[in-house]
């Protein structure tokens, strides 16, 4: 790495601003991320230079536009090792790309009595979306448990087996960090040829989703989990179920020839990408990819594994704090809570030391309430956080829960 | 004191703390003014949904006075509302329906909430208001 972890701290603006007057401590990362300055110049230069409607026209900026935005289709298939295995659709971001599969794909083969799977530790996004179309089908939805943050394998035994038509699982749990062991689920499947989709919102800056190690058939994410705009993500469908995605919004840019009679449809990606994409926001993941795979994606991946295990143990010498969930491989992800401490006050508070991080039920009600709590604290390092404000951090929310305690004893 | 007076009061002591951390300290602190709340109306019909946090709340009138009492699971969202009980209970109707409430006006106040717990704060207010033309007896 030509690059110190200061230096490429220096890349990202954001991270100088101050909050209530305090230097800023952001470590919400699991819900957003920060955009380096490359990246921002890259959407400018955009902007000033090259837009142009994609697709659409055979002028200059069209072409310039329509370029750089295939060129990021690519940089994402290299990136899942996906080259010549499959084809990315470009969303609106994870939640998007699961709803594709769902109505593209699934609902289409879906009968009464079918099983779709999922897990426990899902978002709602990978989790209601399969539920809903279950309903709508008359197709039975299946949860399977987990232990102490890990996926119960023996449950998702008995569970994938000749009756289940698809499987939905996360690759890491955004609540407890969770990464999930998905070979072995995925050969399971496969022994059923059911086919899986991987939410990958949380794990794309974490793990290494080689499609041919894993060989998943749908994979989700967003362009914002890592160091992209908002309002992009991408789906990677494998090529054995391309010809299976139906058109499931209409519109310009997806059709090939339209009468009164009928209308007939492109190949992928253009079938399922209706209307104008967001192509500058794209343009501009590609520039994060870009950076990203410039600082080295194993180099991220240690950094944030070491400051998540560091942030884990100051958070263990906390009295009163008590950890979500022990799984074998945690990654980016802590969630806790503190003995007579609601999550509000205490994220409300820190946030007047300008520290950053999330509270709620982190739209996963169903592995928050397996704790028996409906809203939790979350802490989500990047790899531009540094030691010294995790110490902070750990500093403030002791003194913090403290200060509420305290103060809950004289309401007693 | 009148509920304009003690309102003032109350910005005046957030005045005073001029730091931001000594004012959230002290709205939190005021939690433990909040009188104790029947736990016979701690139920949906007094809850005020929001997201995170379950705030109750129980406002009737009994021979022209309004009385206002209040929960949170929040010691934040408790304080606030331990001052709007120092401003409308045991008031007079007559009083209630000439006050404007000038808490929400103030940034030393507002600045401590988010817009989701601001809106919960002027749905409260605005329910006492109405309540208090109706002038009915009872909830």
């Amino acid at each position: 790495m030509n690059r110190n972890w200061q230096n490429i701290r220096n890349d990202f603006p954001i991270l100088k601003e101050k909050i209530h007057n305090k230097p800023l401590i952001y470590l919400d990362n699991a819900a957003t991320t920060q955009m380096p300055q490359p990246v921002i110049d890259s959407w400018m230069e955009h902007y000033t230079r090259f837009n142009g409607n994609v697709h659409r026209g055979i002028h200059y900026l069209s072409e310039m536009s329509t370029q750089h935005m295939e060129n990021t289709r690519v940089k994402v298939l290299s990136l899942l090792h996906g080259n010549k295995e499959g084809q990315v659709v470009f969303t609106s971001g994870a939640t998007d790309s699961a709803n594709l599969v769902a109505c593209s794909f699934l609902r289409h083969r879906l009968a009464p009595g079918d099983v779709v799977v999922t897990t426990e530790l899902e978002h709602h996004s990978n989790y209601v979306i399969w539920q809903q179309l279950c309903r709508e089908c008359g197709a039975q939805f299946k949860v399977i448990p987990s232990i102490d943050g890990d996926i119960d394998m023996d449950a998702a035994c008995r569970m994938i087996n000749d009756k289940c038509r698809f499987l939905a699982v996360t690759s890491v749990s955004n609540v407890v960090g969770t990464v999930v062991d998905l070979k072995p689920l995925i050969q399971l499947a496969h022994s059923f040829n059911i086919p899986v989709y991987i939410d990958a919102a949380q794990a794309i800056r974490h793990t290494d989703l080689n499609f041919k190690e894993l060989n998943y058939d749908f994979l989700g994410f967003s362009a914002h989990k890592m160091m992209g705009p908002t309002g992009v993500g991408c789906l990677f469908i494998r090529d054995k179920y391309l010809d299976s995605m139906k058109p499931y919004r209409y519109g310009g840019g997806m059709v090939d020839i339209v009468s009164e009679n009928d209308s007939t449809f492109p190949a992928l990606p253009a079938r399922l990408e209706a209307g104008t994409p967001n192509y500058s926001g794209i343009i501009a993941f590609g520039s994060a990819i870009d950076y990203l795979t410039d600082i080295g994606l194993e180099n991220i991946y240690d950094r944030e594994k070491a400051l998540t295990s560091l942030m884990e143990k100051l958070l263990r010498d906390i009295p009163r704090v008590h950890i979500l969930g022990n799984p074998k491989h945690r990654a980016g992800v802590i969630s806790f809570i503190a003995d007579g401490v609601h999550p509000y006050d205490l994220a409300s508070f820190l946030d007047k030391y300008g520290v950053a991080l999330r509270t709620g039920s982190m739209c996963a009600q169903p592995i928050v309430n397996k704790y028996g709590v409906k809203t939790i604290t979350r802490i989500s390092p990047a790899f531009y956080n540094t030691i010294d404000e995790l110490n902070s951090a750990a500093k403030y929310i002791n003194q913090v829960i403290d200060f509420l305690s305290e103060q809950k004893k004289r309401k007693a | 004191m009148t509920m304009q007076e003690t309102e003032r009061a109350i910005l005046y002591d957030l005045e005073k703390l001029e730091d931001e951390i000594d004012q959230y300290s002290f709205l939190i602190m005021c939690a433990a003014e909040c009188a104790p709340f029947d736990e016979n109306f701690r139920t949906d019909d007094h809850l005020v949904r929001e997201c995170q946090v379950n705030t109750w709340v129980y406002t009737y009138i009994k021979d022209g006075i309004l009385y206002f009492s209040t929960d949170s699971e929040a010691l934040i969202i408790k304080g606030a509302m331990a001052l709007l009980q120092e401003i409308y209970n045991n008031r007079s109707l007559d009083e209630v329906r000439t006050y404007s409430c000038g808490l929400l006006d103030n940034d030393n106040f507002t600045r401590h909430f988010n817009m989701e717990q601001l809106k919960g704060i002027i749905e409260i207010i605005t329910n006492i208001q109405i309540l208090a033309e109706s002038g009915s007896q009872g909830e």
